[in-house]
């Protein structure tokens, strides 16, 4: 839950002033893009997927109260128990007394964006319940006591130097350079608290509700540890995970697969129906479901907004964006990031506190064009920002006055040529304070902020219009 | 812990969305069979190989004459190891390998493999008594035995076949693993790992 109001301005440019998480920030997005576009070209049915992906998401958010009976239902047949969240708050509670009720010491979790939500960790470990993330990102994170920074890549602001430091200072290692030793002392460390624990937690990719199957998927191996070896398996999911019919699960984890990290298939898919059944040596014996509302059922009824719900995290959204590509995930405040970030923060959220992310984006649209569900991105951005306005109309506002006047003048002069070449020449005399190198840098008060970021081009003694006009005299007439 | 308003309250919630009649589903089988995907098994089992090695994968091929027992003992004697944990299922049931290593302390999990995906290098394995989870999952090396007529084109034609075999889902096994090669993290600068939690080797053997 946000307790204070996020100011995306100030955020960003404190992203900006930091040149090492600029060249990282770069760096990932063109890989990521590259991998994405390489993947999704080769196979020739994408388009049909992602349209039978929405289909099969729209269906599921309409009947959303049916299929989460159909999940429940089902989860119960297969020996598992379903719990019903409204908040953050009941969902911490719920698997706080699960913990309490099997004396639970050691917890181990393995990524999901839902738990971070929550934040699940402060709370079980203010509980005395030692819980500890175990994907290498996240763990690297949870180590140096920070948020995650992308919902698939959570530690990609942090270079080795920092990790191999970390590592050496928590553990007494040396400090090693190499990501693979890094990776081996993580290893060690972490398979010991696999063997000791006694509850694992996780998330929910997909849920299928005619089986009771949840879908997990990752790279690592760390959530198939977390699901198998503890004797107590707590799955968390957002109450819209749900897929319907089980052979449909193949639409969605080819999707998710080339979306998120431009594999072909993630190496570890787990499906997994219940706990163990009888005879069987391993896997939990108990399994919980959390279905997790936080807000969501509220976004469902929006018909102009629902459409958010279809999100099936894969980030690609994230990887596309010109903004995160400059101001990286912090930025936004919240747990998510990106324009998938900018459109559910504010409606998982108070408005008033979230009302700058939904102007975050040019409105270019490439979110929505990589987006494997077709999230219709500048829409929802627009619906958002209607809606921040009107509630702003409410109250008397100063500024919407000046911006009254500002946009009456810009209208004017640009409405009419005389105005305008009038205006370039009077500009071309004015500026003549502030020009340097053929630019304008520091304009003052009001046109300050423009300038506070990048430089404007000066006005021409000889425009464009006139050049133009020139050119042709010889001719006659200019052609307009 | 229930919170039974809770549950009331999400579901009114969700009950004042616009209805409709719930659209009827159509099969995909057919929609998303790539038309590039060899048909034949010995065309699927090239595609499988050279996919599985994408993944940093490791594939071998039985030899005619050999028997398994002594392909794998030639992997044993590699890797100088005896502390192995095994499955004795299907053509593991003939294996003659005298330790059965506990899968935590194990340095090498033998498994067999329900069914493959060619198209991208997929191991797809079943749980239930005989089959256990962990022996997959824990020793730093797995090699996983697969009989070639189980590879199937891609992940839809995989799900179609596990729909036939388990006629009706209430019959579901716990727990179906697809592996896709060693266990692999990015999170250090985006360089690829291998082995930070489950197996940083994946051998398979094409019987
Ligand atoms: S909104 Fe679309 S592109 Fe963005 S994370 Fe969700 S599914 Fe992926």
């Amino acid at each position: 839950m946000i307790t204070k109001r996020i100011d995306f301005k100030k955020n960003s440019v404190q992203a900006l002033a930091n040149p090492k998480l600029k060249k990282a920030l770069v760096n990932f997005t063109d890989r990521s893009r590259a991998s994405r576009k390489k993947a999704v070209s080769e196979i020739s049915e994408w388009e049909d997927l992602r349209l039978e992906a929405r289909r099969i998401k729209e269906q599921v958010i309409k009947d959303l109260d049916s299929y989460l009976l159909e999940l429940e239902e089902s989860i119960t047949r297969v020996g598992g128990k379903v719990h019903w969240a409204k908040d953050a708050e009941e969902a911490s509670k719920i698997v706080a007394t699960i913990a309490k009720e099997n004396n639970v010491r050691n917890v181990v979790k393995s990524k999901s964006m839902a738990t971070e939500e929550i934040e699940l960790n402060k709370y079980l470990i203010s509980r005395g319940i030692n819980t500890v993330e175990t994907d290498l990102g996240e763990y690297i994170v949870q180590l140096c006591n920070d948020h995650p920074f992308h919902i698939i890549t959570p530690a990609i602001h942090k270079t080795k130097e920092d990790i191999s430091k970390l590592f050496s200072e928590k553990f007494g290692v040396p400090e090693y350079e190499e990501p693979q030793k890094l990776a081996n002392i993580a290893r060690k460390e972490l398979r010991e608290k696999f063997l000791s624990a006694d509850m694992g937690i996780s998330g929910v990719n997909f849920a299928v509700a005619e089986t009771g199957t949840i879908a997990i998927v990752e790279n690592e191996g760390n959530a198939r540890l977390a699901t198998t070896y503890p004797d107590i398996h707590v799955a968390i999911m957002g109450i819209e995970k749900i897929v319907p019919k089980f052979e449909q699960l193949s639409i969605f984890l080819s999707l998710l697969a080339r979306s998120a990290t431009g594999q072909k298939s993630s190496t570890y898919v787990s499906l997994i129906t219940g706990p163990r059944r009888e005879g069987e040596r391993d896997g939990p014996r108990q399994f919980h479901l959390v279905f997790l509302d936080n807000g969501r059922s509220q976004i469902a009824k929006s018909e102009e907004t629902k459409e958010s719900l279809y999100c099936i995290r894969c980030g690609a959204c994230i990887n596309i964006c010109p903004i995160y590509r400059q101001v990286g995930g912090h930025s936004y405040g919240w747990v998510y990031s990106g324009p998938i970030g900018a459109v559910i923060t504010p409606q998982l959220n108070d408005l008033n506190k979230t009302a700058d992310l939904p102007f975050v984006s040019s409105l270019c649209g490439a979110c929505r064009d990589v987006c494997p569900v077709k999230i219709d991105f500048p829409h929802v951005f627009l619906s958002l920002r209607q809606k921040i306005i009107e509630q702003a109309r409410e109250k008397p506002n100063p500024r919407e006055f000046m911006e009254k006047i500002a946009f009456w003048i810009w209208g004017t002069v640009f409405s009419k040529p005389f105005y305008y070449n009038f205006m370039g020449k009077i500009m071309f005399f004015l500026q003549c304070f502030y020009r340097k190198d053929n630019e304008l840098q520091r304009l003052p008060y009001p046109f300050s902020k423009w300038t506070r970021d990048k430089n404007f081009p000066a006005f021409s003694k000889n425009p464009f219009r006139e050049r133009w006009k020139k050119k042709y005299q010889v001719k006659g007439k200019a052609p307009r | 812990m229930i919170f039974k308003e809770s549950k009331v309250l999400i579901l009114q919630n969700l009950r004042s969305t616009v209805r409709e009649e719930k659209s009827v589903k159509k099969s995909i089988e057919s929609r998303f069979f790539s038309s590039k995907l060899s048909i034949n098994q010995d065309g699927l089992q090239n595609d499988f190989i050279e996919n599985f090695k994408a993944v940093s994968g490791e594939v071998h091929i039985l030899e005619k004459k050999k028997s398994l027992t002594a392909k794998i003992n030639e992997f044993l004697q590699e890797l100088d190891t005896q502390a192995v944990s095994f499955w004795r299922t299907g053509p593991l049931e003939s294996l003659e390998i005298t330790s059965d290593t506990d899968p935590a302390s194990a340095d090498i999990g033998i498994t067999g493999v329900d069914f493959a995906i060619a198209d991208t290098g997929t191991l797809v394995i079943l749980s239930n008594t005989n089959q256990p989870r962990l022996t997959s999952l824990l020793p730093p090396i797995h090699i996983a035995v697969l009989k070639k007529e189980t590879i199937v084109p891609n992940i839809h034609a995989l799900f179609v076949k596990l729909g036939k075999f388990y006629q009706n889902y209430n019959k579901l096994c716990s727990c179906i693993s697809f592996i896709t090669g060693p266990s692999r993290t990015a999170d250090i600068e985006l360089n690829l790992t291998l082995g930070v939690h489950g197996p940083g080797r994946v051998i398979v053997i094409i019987i």
